[in-house]
């Protein structure tokens, strides 16, 4: 009988479930999907925006993947402080790292450091009820949000401060979250892309949300030759909205093109943020009254322990999805930390076809009976959360929702995520005893 | 919302869309792929990867394919929502094109 070949997954992400997909349904391998959350799904749970709630529906695909026989998950296990790499190698016949792009860009001006400048990512963390995110606050305080970088992260955390309050509560973020947006001050939220407007990185259907929007106006700030000029299907939003009436809505958002931002200015906290014309404009743009600054200007990989890391790209090097060509370890990586981020989630489905076709042409070339895999048994990683657990914290959540009307209301916390995995979640006990 | 498939894939049926479909979604006729109008969640990965771009978000089809929208979801309507192409050989059933009589 064949020894069952056992490969190891790190990150249960879109790119690591799609990779142990295919693994296990087309090839009949085992597969151990390790995450160092109790919680699997990663972006799609902590990045997709909360309120893009059709998008939030392939958590049901990629929970059905996970589902096939031959899959098992280990949450809470962080390779490097529970499990090391090294026994990773040892104990399976392959590892796939999938552990995407979590650290931020930033935008190296000085001011950055000032209190209310803070990449968009932590935002979008905290927002998503990340456990490691830290609060935000004083959102009462804020009239006046610059939001900088012209990709569709920065459209979400735009869209998100506009929103109406009672929009946001039909989402799945924390009840802490939504009482500090319901409390937010804010009524101009302002855009600032380096690019003309028809060079922007936004996706037009994103895009096109803001137009849609209840609770927002929309104004573009740009030359009426450049808008002119500009082409492709953002420019024809923007020039759509410029022949809007304006409307009477509690907030606007304000698109700005050819800006470059030099400075955030306090005292004590941020005011305002300096600009530089970046096109073909002469006059000195005003500074912008800012109380919150989103930089959204990429993410990038961080190096994983024992893998070689491509510093400037972000990226640990590959060759299709092979890391390190010439070695005997069979490591391979799928996703953001191979491609950088880049694409959609739908990228990665093929993107992991990629990487499991180079892996099982190499593990086609040793022999079956060659130091067969010793997969962790269940339970004996002890504070592993295992699907079991994991499915306490969607009952916990599916049941928070209930007061609110939602879908689910997010666990935001290590102890309440642990908790309700262990199956002695408050609000599990509450309903209980009715 | 969902993505349509129009006049570009017939005859082609290229197939990159359904690798890059993260629900799976996107079916086969005898001529051309339909795109499932409710499985669909709108992410847009299909219309980069398709190398005729015969990809479209549904409002914004091009005149002259609006026909697609109500094709692709005729395409689906006896077929009911099968959750997922790839256990699927071959045509899922009989190819609905604009300007054709259904049921003829």
């Amino acid at each position: 009988m064949t020894p069952l070949r056992h490969v190891a997954v790190v990150g249960a992400g879109p790119s690591g479930v799609y990779t142990a997909e295919q693994l296990a349904k087309v090839h009949g391998l085992g597969v151990d999907v390790f995450d160092r959350l109790p919680t699997p799904y990663g972006l799609l749970r902590y990045g997709v925006a909360p309120d893009h709630l059709t998008m939030k529906r392939l958590t049901a695909t990629l929970e059905k993947a996970l589902l096939r026989p031959g899959i098992r998950f280990f949450g809470n296990v962080e390779i490097g402080r529970d499990v090391t790499a090294k026994a990773l190698r040892e104990r399976y016949d392959a590892v796939v790292y999938a552990v995407g792009a979590p650290d931020h860009h930033q935008l190296g001006l000085p001011g950055e450091e000032l209190p209310g400048v803070l990449p968009a990512g932590d935002f979008v963390s905290w927002y998503s009820g990340h456990p490691d995110a830290a609060p935000v606050t004083g959102l009462g305080a804020v009239r006046s949000a610059v939001v900088v970088g012209a990709g569709n992260v920065a459209l979400d955390v735009a869209r998100v401060l506009a929103r109406a309050t009672e929009e946001m509560a039909a989402t799945d973020i924390p009840d802490e979250v939504l009482a500090e947006l319901a409390g937010s001050a804010v009524r101009d939220i302002h855009v600032v892309a380096r690019r003309g407007p028809g060079e922007v990185r936004f996706t037009a259907k994103e895009l096109a949300e803001f137009g849609e929007l209840k609770n927002a106006d929309v104004r573009v700030h740009a030359m009426v030759d450049e808008l002119a000029a500009a082409e492709g299907p953002c420019a024809d939003l923007f020039r759509t909205w410029t022949q809007r009436l304006p409307v009477d809505r509690p907030r606007t958002v304000h698109f700005h093109f050819g800006r470059v931002p030099t400075r955030l200015a306090g005292p004590g906290r941020v005011a305002e943020v300096f600009m530089a014309s970046g096109g073909a404009a002469t006059a000195q743009p005003r500074p912008l009254p800012a109380q919150l600054v989103l930089t959204a200007v990429g993410s990038r990989g961080r190096p994983v322990p024992g893998l070689p890391f491509d510093e400037e790209r972000g990226v640990v090097p590959h060759t299709e999805g092979r890391v390190r060509a010439d070695a005997p370890n069979r490591e391979y990586v799928v996703g953001w930390i191979k491609r950088g981020p880049t694409g959609v989630i739908g990228t990665n489905r093929a993107d992991a076809m990629a990487t499991v076709r180079t892996l099982m042409a190499d593990l086609a070339g040793i022999p079956e009976d060659a130091g067969p895999a010793r997969p962790f048994d269940d339970g004996e990683l002890e504070a592993a959360v295992d699907w079991a657990g994991w499915t306490g914290i969607d009952a916990t959540e599916v049941l928070r929702g209930t007061d609110r009307g939602a879908a689910r209301v997010k666990v935001g916390t290590w102890d309440e995520l642990l908790a309700a995995a262990h199956g002695d979640s408050r609000g599990i006990t509450a309903f209980e005893k009715g | 919302m969902a993505y349509v498939i129009g006049d570009g894939c017939l005859d082609v049926m290229d197939r990159s869309c359904v690798d890059n479909c993260p629900v799976d979604c996107i079916y086969q006729g005898t001529r051309k792929l339909y795109i499932h109008p409710d499985e669909c969640i709108d992410c847009g990965a299909c219309e980069p990867a398709c190398p005729v771009e015969a990809i479209f978000q549904d409002v914004r089809v091009p005149e002259g394919q609006r026909g697609h929208v109500e094709s692709n979801r005729a395409f689906f309507a006896e077929i009911g929502s099968p959750g997922g192409a790839q256990s699927f050989e071959g045509p899922l059933g009989p190819d609905r094109l604009p300007g054709e009589q259904v049921g003829q």
